[in-house]
């Protein structure tokens, strides 16, 4: 069972993230310090929040290096809603800010991305299609419902980064991938078994 | 498209789950978390659970709160399913005790009508998403201290300045309808539907499966309902097979169907087990448990 380390920056709801793993069956260490952080085979960035704020407080935190140290020993890393946002370059949501930069783009409106008359927040479950070349494609995730809840989407510069888009409407990004960099924009702890599926196929990476 | 919402609710007072009519009787129907745990093995599209005891005195107020925040803190282990919780509120600290006792979004209601500056402070700090703006009204006319104080205010003013201020979603409740199964409010909540563009979760009145289509169908982003899942096994499934027939979105329950096992363990006097069981036998790790 893989070892799952979660990130405790204030902004995310930890608790859910953590129960998900453990009820999975894999061991979890809250990291609410970068400073002594322990080791672990896989590091998820939780999120429920704005955008600046979130990444304001992992700058200073020293949380962006801790990441860093992560994703350059190639060991997974998955970030979640506003966790998956504030890994872009930088963010619109209440002016510009910037982000940690460890993906590239931008993060935006939904309304600049979704079909016009998209109600916005977009709350509530939504299908999702994976692309081939994810690393989830055969985790029988593609097509299933995810529980969605926000405002604001990201906008990776390289097209191939995006590897799952909504069933329906136009195509924004739900999963960026790039290497050992992962983030989805739905919250997978909190989409029941579809949810736990994609979670339990994070750990087994 | 995303699918539409059916949402079972919750309604806790002075540590019992209740049923209401009119905001007024109150039945006890149960110790809160067990009821909980058999709506968390079914594959619910999101769980409402608030607090209804009268906290309008200072007197007692914290302590109504504390136990309120243990409750949300019991019932969001081993929740996968979205958890929305309300009542009590009074400042951002509070919103943010609820958000890290687990609930996924907060409600508010007399809190946001004394001082609506709190609708914008909260979605800045928690996101537009997480902030739910419940309005109860009886002939068009909000009520605050639930459903006991009148405003003078329309249920559609209020619900616009409540989407300005920064409100993500409207709860709209009739209170006239409330517990009585008499079907929903067409007048309050069509005009709330048109006089905001966030989405709408409709409640009050929902007496059989067939009563929720309607607001759906006047475009409604989710219907809410206590009593109608209360009681009756199998209501919730029911509830979503009524309402796909009429080709509304909604998203098929995974593994609901198979609760009978929880409801076998749960006969055994295994809470846990009765919450886990369809979950783990799904993700076919059926044996982690023995």
């Amino acid at each position: 069972m893989a070892d799952i380390g979660i990130i405790d920056y204030g902004y995310g709801n930890i608790r859910s993230v953590a129960e998900a793993f453990e009820f999975l069956g894999h061991d979890t260490r809250i990291i609410e310090t970068a400073q002594n952080a322990p080791e672990t085979g896989h590091l998820v960035l939780p999120g429920v929040g704005a955008f600046a704020q979130a990444a304001e407080t992992l700058k200073t935190r020293g949380f962006d290096d801790l990441i860093e140290r992560h994703i350059a020993q190639d060991k997974p890393f998955l970030g979640i809603c506003v966790g998956m946002q504030v890994l872009m370059e930088e963010g619109d949501e209440f002016g510009v800010h910037p982000g940690l930069g460890l993906v590239k783009g931008r993060t935006v409106h939904l309304l600049g991305k979704a079909a016009p008359d998209f109600q916005c927040p977009h709350i509530g479950w939504s299908r999702v299609t994976l692309k081939p070349h994810s690393v989830f494609a055969n985790s029988g995730l593609d097509g299933e419902y995810f529980y969605f809840n926000h405002s604001y989407i990201c906008d990776p510069a390289d097209e191939k980064t995006i590897t799952a888009v909504p069933a329906e409407n136009r195509p924004w990004t739900v999963i960026v991938e790039s290497g050992p960099v992962i983030g989805i924009q739905c919250h997978p702890e909190k989409s029941h078994l579809a949810g736990l599926k994609f979670l339990d196929a994070f750990a087994g990476l | 498209m995303r699918a539409r919402r059916i949402i079972p609710v919750l309604l806790h007072k002075n540590d019992h789950l209740v049923l209401s009519r009119r905001f007024s009787l109150h039945q006890a129907i149960g110790n809160p978390f067990a009821i909980a745990d058999r709506y968390k093995a079914w594959d619910l599209d999101e769980l409402i659970y608030l607090d209804i005891t009268p906290h309008w005195s200072d007197e007692g107020r914290d302590a109504i709160f504390n136990r309120y925040v243990e409750t949300i803190r019991r019932v969001s282990r081993n929740c996968f399913i979205p958890l929305t919780a309300g009542g009590g509120i009074r400042a951002v600290e509070d919103i943010n005790r609820l958000i890290h006792a687990g609930a996924d979004r907060i409600v508010l209601n007399s809190a946001a009508l004394a001082n609506p500056d709190l609708i914008t402070h909260a979605a800045y700090l928690f996101g537009a998403q997480a902030v739910i703006v419940g309005i109860d009204a009886k002939n068009g006319e909000v009520f605050g201290h639930g459903g006991k104080k009148p405003t003078g205010r329309t249920a559609s003013e209020w619900a616009t300045e409540a989407e300005r201020r920064g409100a993500g979603e409207i709860f709209i409740q009739s209170i006239e309808r409330d517990g009585t199964a008499t079907g929903f409010d067409e007048a309050l909540i069509t005009t709330v539907l048109k006089a905001v563009k966030v989405p709408v979760i409709a409640c009050g009145g929902a007496g059989n499966a067939k009563d929720l289509k309607r607001p759906l169908m006047w475009g409604a982003q989710a219907v809410a309902a206590a009593n109608l899942f209360a009681f009756t096994e199998l209501s919730y499934l029911q509830a979503k097979d009524a309402v796909s027939k009429d080709s509304i979105a909604i998203r098929p329950p995974a593994i609901g169907m198979d609760y009978v096992a929880a409801r076998k363990q749960r006969e055994a006097g295994s809470r846990l087990k009765a919450e886990q069981m369809p979950l783990l036998q799904a993700l076919g790790r059926g044996g982690l448990m023995e």
